[in-house]
């Protein structure tokens, strides 16, 4: 009798220990996948071409891939030129409407002295040429993973150029180097970037050296012109992780790794760019802008609007909160997962559209491509959920409104 | 069957009650939030099933398991809708609602299971085993 106590105590102890583990398993697993990235969680299928891959150096460099994101890349491709300088010459990669990209490297007289062509041969893959003084030294397909923008492209061929214009290369992170090329983040070396946006927006980069018995710490500097007014600025402060903006009658303010900590993304994730400054710039210009017509305007309309007895008790009970937070409002515990671009996307489509919440109570009170955005939101959440590839891939059109 | 609107109005308190306590004030908006509501609904569902739930499991006792989780998401919703609801509040509810189901169906089911081991569940005289 005494033994089967015994035994059955024992059962009863091991039950609950293996519910404990199963339980903390599953939390655990569920908790990975959510968090991987796009990226990794489909391994890529690109890059399968009629080329030969390069190389790629195993050991980590200080140019490593990094994926931006959707919002990021949905503006910098409207960027239709990029001029990099640097002190030993300037490159300017240029993308054509079939989206290639073309770039020219020259020394400071201006004298050509490579050119890099990167060609999108598929939706997801490019191959790319490079050539020195008419002599085609290498034709090989871009990495994988590496998305081709023109401040790659013009980083790029000044990389080539610098290495000697070597035809035997391997990929050391996001460029291809010469074998044994010296290491350095490639970024350092530009001393200044100008991008040409679509819409005559031009937004310029520099690097500011404070003068000796100057208060100021070494930064960079963005301003940004629209048909030639200057709109606004950013300021970088490297040292200090410090970011500041001041676009007038839109937005101001600043952004330190502190605050930063606080939020989903932990901080800064990746190291700000000259080329990355001036997409910044763009983004603060166009979605404030774009904001303050169809969002704050909309409201104070809304506001003098005659209201039906409906309205008037709904809005008594929800907020009519009109302006988007960047990433998954009321979800930004998913802010870094492979659900963030879907909510960047119906941000951007609800700027876009001058859409509001409102829209999902009864679609036709606004306007269809406002029940467009939610729809596509939708499913984009549920092919993600569903298929775990990132939206791009499932959801034709995304990444591109 | 006072059981499933009394456990419908335990689980709205209870989820409603644990939003102040999250990081941002809605649960879904930080991981330690989810984690706090997630083990919340997941312990009160553990007790509830252990306590009031009889066995064999019937649709009477489904319907109060999904009375919990029912009122649960009601209370969290009314939360949302108080702090603003968001641009893709739908998305939101929804994917609350799933997590929230997860949480509550692994908290009866281990509530049952440990009631049944250490043999704490009350068995329905009324009904055949």
């Amino acid at each position: 009798m005494e033994y089967r106590t015994s035994q059955r105590r024992f059962r009863r102890w091991w039950v609950l220990a293996g519910m404990l583990v199963l339980i903390v398993g599953l939390v655990c697993a569920w908790r990975l996948q959510a968090q991987v990235p796009a990226a990794q969680a489909a391994p890529a299928t690109r890059g399968v071409g009629r080329l030969p891959a390069l190389p790629v150096l195993t050991q980590p460099t200080d140019n490593e891939v990094k994926d931006m994101g959707g919002t990021f890349y949905f503006l910098e491709a409207k960027a239709k030129k990029v001029t990099t300088r640097f002190a030993d010459g300037v490159a300017v990669a240029d993308r054509g409407l079939d989206g290639n990209i073309r770039t020219r490297s020259t020394d400071l007289a201006g004298n050509e002295v490579g050119k890099l062509s990167v060609d999108q041969v598929s939706a997801r893959d490019a191959e790319m040429l490079y050539e020195s003084n008419g002599t085609q030294l290498f034709y090989a397909p871009v990495r994988p993973d590496v998305r081709p923008t023109l401040d790659w492209a013009a980083l790029q061929a000044h990389a080539l150029r610098r290495d000697g214009h070597p035809s035997a290369v391997q990929w050391q992170g996001r460029f291809a180097r010469a074998r044994g090329a010296r290491p350095g983040n490639l970024d350092d070396a530009a001393a200044e970037v100008v991008t040409e946006f679509d819409q005559d927006v031009t937004a310029k980069t520099v690097r500011v050296i404070p003068k000796p018995g100057e208060n100021k710490r070494p930064h960079t500097l963005t301003r940004i012109y629209d048909a030639g007014v200057e709109v606004g600025e950013v300021a970088w402060v490297p040292s200090q992780k410090l970011l500041m903006w001041s676009f007038k009658g839109l937005t101001k303010g600043s952004v330190t790794e502190e605050a930063l900590k606080k939020t989903p993304s932990g901080g800064w994730t990746f190291q700000p760019s000259l080329a990355w400054a001036n997409v910044q710039a763009l983004a603060f210009y166009t979605f404030h802008t774009r904001l303050a017509k169809a969002g704050t305007v909309s409201v104070a309309r809304n506001d003098r609007e005659p209201r039906s007895l409906g309205r008037k008790v709904l809005e008594s009970l929800v907020r009519p909160v009109q302006a988007n937070a960047p990433g998954c409002d009321g979800l930004h515990w998913l802010d870094g997962t492979v659900f963030r671009p879907c909510c960047d996307a119906h941000d951007l489509c609800y700027a876009k559209a001058g859409c509001n919440q409102y829209s999902w109570y009864w679609p036709p009170s606004m306007s269809w491509a406002c029940t467009g955005c939610n729809t596509l939101a939708v499913y984009c959440f549920y092919s993600t959920i569903a298929i775990t590839t990132g939206s791009c891939v499932y959801m034709p059109g995304a990444c591109t409104w | 069957m006072k059981t499933v609107p009394g456990l419908a109005l335990l689980g709205g308190v209870a989820a409603a009650a644990v939003q102040p306590l999250t990081p941002t004030g809605w649960w879904l908006n930080s991981g330690r939030g989810v984690a706090i509501t997630t083990i919340t609904l997941a312990v009160l569902a553990a007790v509830v099933a252990a306590r009031v739930l009889k066995r064999p499991v019937r649709s009477r006792e489904a319907a109060a398991v999904a009375a919990l989780w029912a009122g649960a998401n009601i209370g969290m919703a009314v939360m949302l809708f108080r702090a603003g609801p968001g641009t893709i509040f739908p998305i939101v509810l929804a994917l609350g609602a799933g997590i929230s189901a997860l949480a509550v169906g692994a908290g009866s089911l281990a509530g049952a299971l440990l009631a049944h081991v250490f043999g704490a569940t009350r068995v329905d005289p009324t009904k055949p085993a």
